[in-house]
């Protein structure tokens, strides 16, 4: 390859390694630090704080619009130019040269629209730092505090229920559904951003940030949702959803909570119907006014599941009721029928459904929802108890102090090693140690892009492999170099001391490492937890060293020694050598 | 200046080595391994006794959430009109007292204990962050050591526990474990180490900073999957070193790397160190490494063989290791460099893991200079070496 190729090629993975970065370099430095803030809050206060904002805002931008309508938007608006712009053009009218607050206002088409508009901005903003925080190099449990908790499925417990024990594939299903309802379960709790995810075939991994106080997190592996039906008062709530519906800056107060109007009587309540949106926050949809009266309780819901009609293919949600229940049921809707009952979920409505006819156990709620709406339904359903029961097998729980303290002693550890690596490298080896040392914090450099990029998490022991790999990594440069060293000594040329120490080192490289980095995908594979972030990182490193040893270095050493100079790179102070 | 040949110490180092190794053996009969709660199940929690500051909680409009932010307590409240974040650092607020006049100050309730406690020795266990919605405790050490380890085990007296001074004497920290009775969960276990020592120094001034609960079958799970881990990274390194150069370097370099796996688990058997998951990362590591250094050494026996096949194979193997010892050194210094820090430093499993690592580096450096090339050396006899066989390009480059 041309040197100039080589040069490319080592420029281009600097930038693709930059790139992998760029969400973490962005996180930590670009992110306003109240953004973060707020960001880190639960996708619940998020939705309060975005309405609360919209609600003060349009109150703000009416009460400028009443004083002086024709002052230019004041820069905190600026932001609702382009909606308002594309507002304009919907309705066919022009973009005006210099915003005013009447223009502004009159592009949008009611208050409603406004409210929407100032509470799409704040949320997109927050959901989109939320999502970033997710995707840049994160500190492990062990490094922040917090509790990660091994759960087994009960498969004992299972087969005295129902009698047989889960095929391998029912198994992964029955334990998706139980990360289903944990997740949501855990996602009540707010504040922190928990991981639930599988582990082997028969096990479920949760850790949770933060917040590791052991009962807690027992309370939530344990606790059923509340979960209730409750008949809908049609009239009211053709009422207020006649009323709010359109001007929703109305509907909440500025603490983002529905504000409940004066006519709706004691005995009947004024809920939120909420729908999952793409966000994965709950969206509400419109407003239902129910009945307090409780009409059927969730704990005499034995399963839910979601179903196909066979008539329309359309999505229904089947479940079965125990026989108590069944008795409830069947006196309720016998005596409601045409009526309409409210699926309430933690004080939200979840769904509404027509008492077609009089049901006992066996209950089918139809409705236009879709496939996904009605899956979550079905979950939300199930969420009063698990599918397979599980049991804890492992449970750690580290107090934040001393996350903190390890991540100081960690970071002092490091740091001093690299140095003394550094350091040595120099000493040693004069100004061809500069390239090792250069080699060195290259690969430290493309070791964390790939890290970020992978989405690890930074734990003790990746730490550990960081400090070995940064040890072995000069390995590939002191072969090369005392390679090098013979050569010279043999009394060759520069230029053919450069060339013979790199080809014939490579082979003794590319054995010694790929016998390393088969020791670290074994233990990658088949290690515990804390034992793959060592793995991970450690194989990552001596890849790049490799790259980097005999890439990079062998560029910088041709940059300088030429075919027909008399002068090499110098590989120690010594005189002569 | 007399040539260094390593062939002629084989005696000397096959006889340490098989002395250090045979203690480990005894050791190991007599003692057994120090198992860690990840391989032997247990419930394992590392507190301080720390007395309470002041408790706190918040009942006001929005959710306020407690957290450490560099040491110092922060408090920050998240409504609607967004996040109001208040840090109470021991410059601003020296005692505990203080802080608690902050918290009230930011609308909080507090309940105040001690006053008088210095606010700088903050110690936080689980539930931080924590949100305040119910009460939460702030407690903070003393500049004394007023429980001493004798302390904690007179208080456990009577359950079957084993105590640990964790760090610094002067912190206070102890780490406690027990085995899981039969039937018992973490909560259960807890319990019956929380309630006596709840009992002897107050509930309110324990501060759990970590705990471990491992149920038997993890445990189990585990020791089967590291020995499996270890025979299949063994079978692969195996069939690499076959294909690349011959089976007598080959089960040389196994050989050599038994002797380290057994050499690390001696040092921990006479060191009573704690084995855990780490520990076996720990080898797997050391096997890589050692076998680095080994290949390099047997790359340059391949190499001078290939050059001269009439020379006697002995002084050859001699001559290679002779030509790899520089670097052999330099590479374990680097090492060593980057590792020891975290092994003086460090804490915990990781201070372990990196004393691990700094014994098997010492051991893996050491075999591949003496014990791989004697090695060789027999297997060279059975298995001639310096016959034709490579056909393969010996030089290569990237470039």
């Amino acid at each position: 390859m041309k040197k100039t190729g080589r040069i490319l090629l080592v420029i281009a993975v600097i930038a693709v390694c930059a790139l992998l970065l760029y969400p973490t370099i962005r996180w930590y430095l670009l992110v306003p630090e109240d953004v973060k803030d707020l960001a880190a809050g639960s996708s619940e206060s998020i939705r309060d704080y975005a309405r609360g904002q919209a609600s003060r805002e349009v109150q703000e931008l009416l009460d400028i619009l009443r004083q002086s309508p024709d002052v230019p938007v004041p820069d905190g608006f600026s932001y609702l130019a382009d909606d308002a712009g594309r507002a304009r053009k919907d309705r066919g009218l022009d973009e005006p040269s210099s915003w005013t607050v009447y223009e502004l206002l009159s592009s949008f088409p009611s208050e409603d629209g406004l409210f929407q508009a100032i509470e799409a901005h704040y949320r997109d903003t927050l959901l989109d730092a939320k999502r970033l925080s997710g995707n840049v190099l994160q500190l492990g449990l062990d490094l922040k505090g917090g509790m990660s908790v091994v759960l087994e499925a009960d498969l004992d417990a299972y087969e005295a229920l129902h009698g047989t024990r889960p095929s391998g594939s029912e198994l992964e299903s029955l334990l998706a559904d139980d990360i289903d309802i944990l997740t949501a379960r855990i996602d009540q709790f707010g504040v922190t951003e928990p991981d639930i995810r599988m582990q082997g075939s028969d096990q479920i991994l949760i850790e949770v940030p933060g917040d590791a106080d052991p009962e807690r997190v027992d309370s939530f592996l344990m606790s059923r949702g509340s979960l209730e039906f409750h008949l809908v008062d049609p009239v009211l709530t053709a009422r207020v959803n006649e009323e709010y519906l359109g001007h929703r800056s109305r509907a909440f107060d500025s603490d983002g909570r529905i504000i409940t109007p004066s006519y709706i009587p004691s005995g009947r309540t004024l809920l939120g119907y909420y729908v999952e949106d793409a966000y994965g926050i709950d969206e509400l949809q419109q407003f239902v006014v129910i009945y307090d009266d409780v009409a059927l309780d969730g704990v005499h819901l034995e399963s839910a599941r979601m179903e196909r009609n066979p008539q329309n293919n359309q999505p229904v949600v089947d479940f079965h009721l125990d026989s108590e229940g069944g008795r409830i049921f069947y006196a309720f809707t016998s005596s409601h029928i045409g009526q309409q009952l409210a699926v309430v979920m933690n004080g939200r409505v979840k769904s509404v459904a027509s008492i077609s006819s009089a049901i006992s156990q066996d209950v089918q709620l139809t409705g236009s929802f879709t496939q996904d709406e009605a899956a979550s339904l079905a979950v939300a359903l199930r969420t009063a108890s698990l599918p397979i029961d599980l049991t804890v097998v492992s449970q750690q729980g580290i107090g934040a102090t001393l996350g903190s303290d390890s991540v100081a002693v960690a970071a002092w550890a490091i740091l001093l090693g690299f140095v003394l690596v550094v350091a040595f490298m120099v000493i040693y080896y004069g100004p061809a140690g500069f390239i090792a040392d250069i080699a060195l914090l290259l690969n430290l450099f493309m070791m964390v892009a790939v890290l970020s990029a992978l989405h690890f998490t930074v734990t003790l022991s990746s730490v550990a492999g960081l400090v070995l790999t940064l040890g072995m990594a000069v390995d590939a440069n002191v072969i090369i170099y005392e390679r090098m060293k013979e050569e010279k000594a043999a009394g060759k040329r520069p230029y053919e001391v450069v060339r013979r120490g790199f080809d014939r080192a490579f082979w003794t490289i590319m054995d010694s490492n790929v016998t390393t980095i088969i020791a670290a995908v074994v233990l990658s594979v088949l290690g515990s937890s804390s034992v793959k972030g060592f793995a991970n990182t450690l194989a990552i490193g001596v890849t790049c060293s490799l790259f980097t040893a005999l890439f990079v270095t062998h560029l910088i050493f041709d940059c300088f020694v030429k075919e027909e100079s008399f002068s090499g790179i110098r590989l120690s102070w010594r005189r002569g050598r | 200046m007399r040539q260094l040949n390593v062939l002629r110490y084989r005696f000397i180092a096959m006889g340490a080595s098989g002395a250090f190794i045979l203690i480990g053996i005894v050791l190991f009969f007599i003692l057994g391994f120090n198992l860690g709660i990840d391989f032997g199940s247990g419930y394992a929690e590392e507190f301080q006794v720390a007395p309470l500051g002041f408790s706190v909680s918040y009942s006001g409009p929005g959710q306020a959430e407690l957290s450490i932010e560099g040491g110092a307590l922060a408090l920050s409240i998240r409504d609607s009109h967004g996040v109001d974040t208040a840090v109470f650092n021991p410059a601003g607020y020296p005692l505990s007292g203080d802080v608690a006049a902050g918290f009230e100050e930011k609308g909080c309730d507090v309940t105040l204990a001690d006053p008088s406690l210095p606010s700088v020795n903050i110690v936080t266990g689980f539930g931080f962050p924590a949100s305040l919605s119910s009460p939460v405790r702030v407690n903070f050490a003393t500049d004394t050591v007023d429980v001493t380890i004798e302390d904690i085990r007179e208080a456990l007296s009577g359950i079957d526990v084993d105590v640990q001074t964790v760090g610094d004497e002067a912190d206070g920290r102890y780490q406690i474990r027990t085995e899981i009775l039969e039937g018992e969960d973490q909560q259960a276990a807890e319990r019956r180490i929380g309630t006596p020592l709840a009992a002897a120094f107050g509930a309110e001034n324990i501060v759990v900073l970590r705990s471990d609960f491992v149920g038997s079958r993890f445990s189990s799970s585990l020791f089967s999957d590291s020995l499996l881990g270890l025979a299949i990274a063994l079978a692969l390194i195996l069939l690499y070193v076959s294909v690349r150069f011959r089976f007598a370097y080959a089960i040389s370099a196994i050989i050599a790397l038994c002797h380290d796996v057994l050499a690390m688990l001696s040092f921990i058997l006479i060191f009573r160190l704690e084995v855990s998951a780490t520990t076996v990362a720990a080898v797997l590591t050391i096997i890589g490494y050692s076998l680095n250094n080994t290949i390099v050494i047997f790359d340059r026996v391949r190499e001078n063989i290939k050059a001269d096949r009439t020379a006697d194979v002995d002084e050859q193997i001699a001559r290679s290791a002779r030509q790899s010892v520089t670097r052999t050194m330099i590479t374990s210094l680097t090492t060593l460099f980057a590792i020891l820090p975290l092994a003086i430093l460090g804490s915990g499993d990781i201070q372990l893991f990196a004393i691990n690592l700094t014994w098997g580096i010492v051991a893996g450096t050491y075999s591949s200079m003496f014990l791989a090339p004697a090695f060789l050396h027999y297997a060279s006899r059975r298995m001639p070496i310096n016959v034709e066989k490579e056909k393969k390009e010996e030089e290569y480059s990237l470039v």
